[in-house]
């Protein structure tokens, strides 16, 4: 790594730089407008926030499905990649993972409003013909993000699989280890970092996604994205202050739980590359 | 008269602490420069700075009499053979050979023809159209040395090439590099933290210890006529008394009982050794391990005396650059 | 064992589903047994999907082109050079795909119309940016990480400029990474419904613009093919990539490639 010529590197990194001013200038122009009333400074708008009614249940609901879908495709994509990683490291494997990849949200979306809503392909097998899209349980939104997010989680895991020190296994085992010690010491600290990072990734877009629950989701209740496009569309413009107050705070809260998954993932990264 | 590589009050600081210092040495056109020191001497930082890669904070350099301390790495007469062969894994053995030839501006069909000779010169002419892969690691560093030498750099750098071989083949190399060196008249420095290497590779050896030159000399007056204690105990055949005596190892001898007239330190015989044939005691002395010839057959755990002839008795020399 | 049951949960969970979106493409609505076109010719004679398309198109290739030298560029930077300030630029980087994608296009918007980006093409593609290029930096990151800084320096030392190391060295060495990013990214890019809708406001019609109303319709036939036609088009786009790819210095020949598939 070369430490001289403190100028090369901002050099490269200076389209990134000039990238960067679009989200920020995004996020504080939206905190900004939440914040004024008609150019006066005020927090009248999050009171008018946190009274409504609508929006404080769709919030829930929107953590709710979030943390579901992220938590499904989490495990589902570990398990998979740690049974399969040989298998998908093959061209033909690969081909298969990245297939789901190719297509849209929407697209797998309609994928699941075929063959779950009510009278669809699957659900009408199902006694009672239960409509498992556009239902207020939201189980249509998490079965289209699980189809789509488990194969992301599984590209994200597959390089830790693939480069990872057998040799630990091996350690754990000769110590007499059982299968939940070898994959406590000999997987987990390796596989830690990427996991909460995509689990990360994946909450924070499933929480604040529009397309599949505009698509797949019920009427009512709505998830905060929705909900929130709604208000920034409404005929009067006069609900636009609430839509940026209801991004800022969903911002927040994904904040805070990134806060929380980055201190732990840096102190496990600090004992990895120390430890060795 | 100047010579054909000087490097005067060369100095290298990062942020605030240096790495190395005070560095002045000169090399004679197809001489090779061993520079020999412990790991984290700042020997490869010198080397870097060398080739370009990294800049000088002080000093001048001077190749054939021009100044290259403001020329950048791709520009300089200099080529860095680095420790691990880094050839381009897309690129034939040949393509690889003849790559650097490109900036030169020569014409494909010649970069080919002069990159096959070099070929030959490493002995590796079937392996043209190999890709690096297909080859070993003694075979991949040659082919690594071949594509510095085609360019003729009036200064060759190697960063311990040998160190990713295995002890056999780190033998054979050597051997084969210094001849093939010598033949093409190459000015070349030499870095390795094995004080033997250094010994068969140069014609000038320097030891580098704590960022600066400790000593510079032939290999024979660096080895016998060490100029500091720090010089002495790193090429280990000598016998430190104190900050301005030693003796050379071979000098020593043991002894069962005290003797009145002559300088003796005690002992214990820790462990025997035979090397070509010839009975070594190893004998704990001042809490520091040190081999020792043994005419007398010493039993392990026996307690000696060591002494020595007082003639055979040296002073550290000043330190000091030949030239 | 493992062959046939990992092979069976891809049949399960991605062939059938996909497979039957063919099959229906290329059957009459509701019906899986009729066969019939009208789906693929019924899509094409629509003008405005043919449009669509172009446009769909031409945005994407910008946004990979933005995004390899975005994404090289930092990707070089953090993975071979030590600098200040590069832990809070790591989390600042990762921040455009962690939080909603809805408020940061809100605000841009309304910059976007004040300096005339709003409902451009180009306002599109400054926007489409915002999902993509962290994973391209990502990407580049890692390639650059196991090409090493050594291999650059070893060009430097025989000549080359910093040009064609880059052409001669760094283009074929990742060309992997350089495959991952062109790929990822047309497909993010072809996915982005709302923002498109936001920042183009209806003015820049994208091929998700045209789908999203016409999932409304009742005529599962069309809107099976439509479906297709978005996994064929980033295939596509792919392959005139790799075209392209192949026209640089060394790279006839196919290397085997590093085990890394997602960086």
């Amino acid at each position: 790594m070369k430490s001289s010529g403190p100028l090369k590197p901002w050099l490269l990194l200076s389209p990134a730089l000039l990238f960067l001013l679009l989200p920020l200038y995004g996020l504080g122009a939206a905190f900004w407008n939440s914040i004024t009333d008609q150019g006066a400074l005020s927090l009248k708008v999050y009171e008018e926030l946190f009274r409504d009614e609508e929006f404080l249940s769709s919030l829930l609901y929107s953590v709710w499905i979030a943390l579901a879908a992220t938590v499904l495709s989490l495990f589902l994509g570990w398990f998979l990649t740690r049974m399969f990683a040989s298998l998908l490291a093959s061209t033909s494997g690969k081909l298969a993972a990245w297939l789901p990849m190719i297509f849209p949200h929407f697209v797998w979306a309609y994928l699941v409003l075929l063959l779950f809503r009510e009278g669809g392909l699957i659900s009408g097998l199902i006694p009672g013909d239960p409509s498992l899209a556009q239902d207020p349980e939201g189980i249509g939104i998490i079965l289209t993000y699980i189809g789509k997010e488990t194969p992301f989680v599984i590209l994200m895991l597959l390089p830790v699989y693939l480069t990872r020190e057998r040799h630990y296994d091996d350690l754990v085992e000769t110590l007499g280890g059982s299968l939940f010690f070898r994959i406590r010491d000999a997987e987990w600290p390796w596989v830690a970092p990427v996991f909460i990072e995509t689990g990360l990734i994946i909450f924070a877009f499933t929480f604040s996604a529009y397309e599949v629950p505009a698509l797949v989701g019920a009427t009512f209740p709505e998830m905060v994205s929705v909900l929130t496009y709604d208000w920034f569309y409404s005929g009067d413009w006069g609900e636009r202050p609430l839509a940026f107050a209801a991004m800022v705070f969903s911002s927040v809260v994904i904040s805070l739980i990134a806060w929380v998954a980055f201190f732990l993932i840096n102190k496990k990264r600090r004992l990895l590359t120390e430890g060795l | 008269m100047t010579s054909f590589i000087d490097v005067r009050d060369a100095e290298k600081c990062f942020s605030s602490s240096e790495v190395f210092g005070d560095v002045s040495f000169h090399i004679e056109e197809g001489e090779i420069f061993s520079i020999v020191g412990p790991s984290g001497s700042g020997k490869t930082t010198l080397l870097r700075c060398l080739a370009g890669l990294e800049t000088f904070s002080g000093g001048s350099v001077h190749i054939d009499g021009e100044p290259v301390t403001d020329v950048k790495a791709n520009a300089r007469p200099i080529s860095l053979v680095f420790q691990q062969p880094l050839l381009f894994p897309h690129m034939t053995v040949l393509e690889n050979i003849s790559y650097g030839l490109k900036f030169k501006h020569i014409k494909k069909k010649e970069r080919l023809a002069r990159a096959s000779v070099f070929l030959g010169k490493v002995g590796m002419e079937k392996y043209g159209a190999s890709y690096p892969h297909e080859l070993s690691g003694g075979q991949r560093q040659r082919i690594a040395l071949a594509r510095s030498l085609v360019l003729s750099p009036k200064l060759l750098l190697l960063d311990e090439p040998f160190s990713s071989l295995d002890k056999k083949l780190r033998e054979e190399m050597r051997e084969w590099v210094r001849t093939l060196l010598k033949q093409q008249g190459i000015t070349a420095i030499f870095v390795t933290h094995d004080q033997e290497e250094a010994v068969m590779m140069g014609d000038v050896i320097g030891v580098f210890k704590g960022g600066t030159f400790a000593q510079i000399g032939t290999p024979h007056s660096v080895y016998e006529h060490p100029a500091t204690p720090d010089v002495a105990h790193f090429f280990g055949d000598n016998w430190v008394i104190d900050e301005d005596r030693y003796v050379p190892r071979r000098h020593l001898y043991l002894l069962k009982e005290k003797r009145d007239n002559l300088q003796q330190w005690p002992g214990v015989v820790s462990g025997k050794r035979l090397l070509h044939g010839i009975a070594f005691s190893q004998v704990d002395l001042d809490g520091k391990r040190t081999m020792i010839y043994d005419s007398t057959g010493f039993e392990e755990g026996a307690e000696v005396f060591v002494t020595m002839d007082p003639a055979n008795i040296r002073t550290f020399q000043e330190k000091k650059s030949i030239g | 064992m493992k062959k046939i049951s990992f092979w069976t949960i891809f049949l399960c969970f991605v062939f059938v589903p996909i497979g039957l979106l063919i099959l229906q493409s290329f059957t009459a609505p509701g019906s899986l047994t009729e066969p019939s076109m009208n789906g693929w010719t019924g899509l094409f004679e629509r003008r405005r999907l043919v449009e669509a398309t172009l446009t769909s198109l031409v945005i994407g290739a910008f946004v990979v082109l933005f995004n390899i030298v975005i994404g090289m560029s930092a990707g070089k930077a953090l993975a071979l050079y030590r600098f200040q300030g590069k832990d809070i630029l790591d989390t600042l980087l990762l921040m455009p795909i962690l939080l909603p994608l809805l408020a940061i296009t809100f605000g841009v918007h309304i910059a976007m119309i004040r300096i005339g980006l709003a409902d451009t093409a180009a306002g599109v593609i400054l926007i489409h940016l915002v999902p993509t290029v962290p994973y391209s930096i990502k990407i580049f990151r890692n390639g650059y990480v196991s090409l090493g800084g050594k291999i650059l320096e070893q060009a430097e030392m025989l000549g080359a400029s910093a040009g064609r190391t880059f052409l001669d060295i760094e283009l074929p060495l990742l060309r992997a990474p350089i495959q991952s990013v062109v790929f990822l990214t047309f497909v993010i890019s072809l996915s982005q419904y709302v923002i498109t809708a936001i920042i183009g406001g209806g003015t820049v019609v994208t091929l998700a613009m045209v789908y999203f109303p016409f999932l409304e319709s009742a005529n599962t036939t069309l809107v099976a093919a439509f479906s297709l036609w978005f996994a064929l088009l980033p295939l596509s786009f792919y392959l005139f990539a790799e075209g392209l790819i192949r026209l640089l210095p060394y790279q006839r020949r196919r290397r085997r490639r590093t085990h890394d598939l997602f960086y």
